[in-house]
């Protein structure tokens, strides 16, 4: 269920992995995103995001570039090889953003900083269609 | 009331009386005084269009760093009729974001192009936080100009990368009281834009490096996304803070906005590093705390650290004051540290210890320890310094 629908089906929590070996930035973006409602599960690295996006079904997941282990964009890329189709959100402080993000497939990014409000629109322009 | 008064004597008699204002207030007033500014004066003066826009214009990049604190002010202030105003170091209006009838009203707050500096707008949010050097906060008809008094209004100054105050950043409200929490966001938010500005120093300071090749480039864009990331989560908190203010939760904000200002000190901190390390002039040969320098630039090269599976162990670190340039005791200490961790890359560790090499000079020692296996050698270099004379030693010059 996506926050677009508007059946009067009963609605889940909708479900978002963030991962960043930043602990500030992590627990920011868990604040947010828990209080607009989602249910936000939190990985340390990209192994750890790897891992959890195979074990658990995610609507979203913001993923930031630089981190210890896989990046991002790498868990992106092992995600679509074992045909996981996850919406993912690049976050990084590249130079280049557009371009890290194109090197690895992913069409929706955001350049550290960014606002609460570009994060927010991201997430929501990123889940499926009903 | 006594402020009411105070101000009903000074427009009667000409004169100001200390006992009835707040000391700042006093102290704003007699400078409104001493400039000339009217006390019976109902608005501020504006430029005319076309001063306004060239005003804007050679603002442009100040203007663009504010906009998301002036938005978070503006949020935090939930449904309360606001504004939350930045303006110039001369005190002119720049920009104003507010609910609709606070910024558009009949009863408006100045809008842009508006010049509210002590010496035209006696003391206000704008003008005296430039005057002062710092916060102030104005209630009622403690406002030196009759047009201002149905509002409360805190200010504090933006100071740039060099320390110089580079603007103001205010908010506005209608109601005769002034409130802790504003006054922590809105410094918050100061300090958020002074961090945009040296961000900027940042890039500069990154792009001046890359055109001298004087350090490799993929290692300088590692390290310049490592410091933007304290700033990324700054931002972060501070507009989380923000949102919590609006939905009523102030512990939640309070607690935010000091997560937020924790992140901008390591951020300051981060980019002074960044700065001496690839400043091009030659620093002042002072004394140098030699056991500092290598705490900043393990601090630096943390993330660096971790994305490469590097341990950085600090041995027992001295108090050892050095005299030397600080630039290029951290150039030559950061190049040591460089190498060490080409070495221990992949699961090594990089040992640093501090200790006094012979009579008089103090060295840094920099081990690096390769991972099993890895067919590297383990590589051991060393920065030394003379040792700084202890405060009031004689025999100097």
């Amino acid at each position: 269920m996506s926050p677009r629908a508007t059946s009067s089906a009963p609605a889940r929590a909708r479900r978002l992995l963030v991962a960043d070996d930043d602990d500030a930035i992590r627990d920011a973006l868990a604040a947010v995103l828990r209080d607009e409602g989602w249910e936000v599960t939190e990985a340390r690295d990209g192994d750890d995001a790897l891992r959890l996006a195979l074990e658990r079904p995610f609507d979203v997941a913001v993923l930031d570039h630089r981190m210890p282990g896989l990046s991002g964009g790498e868990v992106h890329r092992a995600l679509v090889e074992r045909g996981v189709g996850l919406p993912v959100i690049l976050v990084t402080a590249a130079s280049r953003v557009k371009d890290v993000a194109a090197a690895h497939g992913i069409a929706r990014y955001l350049g550290k900083p960014f606002s609460v409000e570009a994060l927010l629109r991201a997430v929501e322009a990123a889940l499926p269609e009903e | 009331m006594e402020a009411l008064r105070a101000h009903r004597d000074y427009v009667a008699r000409g004169r100001l009386s200390a006992g009835a204002l707040r000391p700042p207030v006093f102290h704003a007033w007699e400078r409104s005084h001493l400039l000339g500014a009217d006390p019976l004066r109902l608005q501020a003066d504006h430029l005319g269009e076309r001063d306004a826009e060239r005003l804007f214009e050679r603002h442009r990049g100040l203007m663009e760093a504010s906009r998301p604190y002036l938005a978070a002010l503006s949020r935090a202030a939930g449904e309360e009729k606001h504004a939350a105003m930045l303006g110039d170091a001369d005190g002119y209006l720049l920009d104003v974001v507010g609910d609709e009838e606070s910024v558009h009203g009949p009863m408006r707050v100045p809008g842009p192009g508006a010049l509210l500096s002590e010496a035209v707008a006696g003391a206000n949010g704008i003008g005296s936080p430039l005057a002062e050097g710092g916060y102030i906060e104005l209630v009622g008809p403690e406002h030196f100009i009759e047009g201002f008094h149905p509002f409360t209004c805190q200010g504090t100054p933006i100071r740039d990368p060099d320390a110089k105050v580079a603007a103001t950043i205010s908010t506005s409200v209608r109601r005769p009281e002034t409130s802790r929490r504003v006054r922590e966001i809105l410094l918050c938010a100061a300090h958020g834009i002074e961090a945009e500005l040296l961000r900027g120093r940042l890039e500069e300071d990154v792009r001046r490096v890359l055109a001298s090749a004087g350090m490799d480039g993929e290692l300088v864009e590692k390290l310049r996304q490592d410091v933007i990331q304290s700033q990324a989560a700054a931002r972060l908190e501070l507009e989380t803070a923000a949102r919590g203010l609006s939905r009523h939760r102030p512990e939640d904000a309070l607690r935010l906005l000091q997560l937020a200002e924790r992140s901008m000190d390591a951020f300051r901190r981060q980019s002074a590093i960044w700065h001496d390390l690839t400043s091009m002039e030659p620093g002042r040969r002072r004394r140098v705390a030699l056991d500092q320098v290598v705490r900043d630039l393990a601090m630096l090269l943390s993330t660096e650290a971790a994305m490469g599976r590097i341990e950085i162990v600090l041995e027992e670190l001295p108090a050892l004051p050095v005299e030397a340039d600080p630039r290029e005791l951290l150039r030559r200490a950061f190049r040591c540290f460089v190498e060490a961790f080409d070495a221990a890359r992949g699961g090594g560790a990089v040992h640093v210890g501090l200790g006094q090499a012979r009579d008089g000079v103090a060295e840094v020692e920099i081990v690096s320890a390769p991972p099993p296996g890895s067919g590297r050698e383990p590589k051991a270099m060393r920065v030394t310094a003379p040792l700084a004379r202890e405060p009031g030693a004689g025999g100097g010059t």
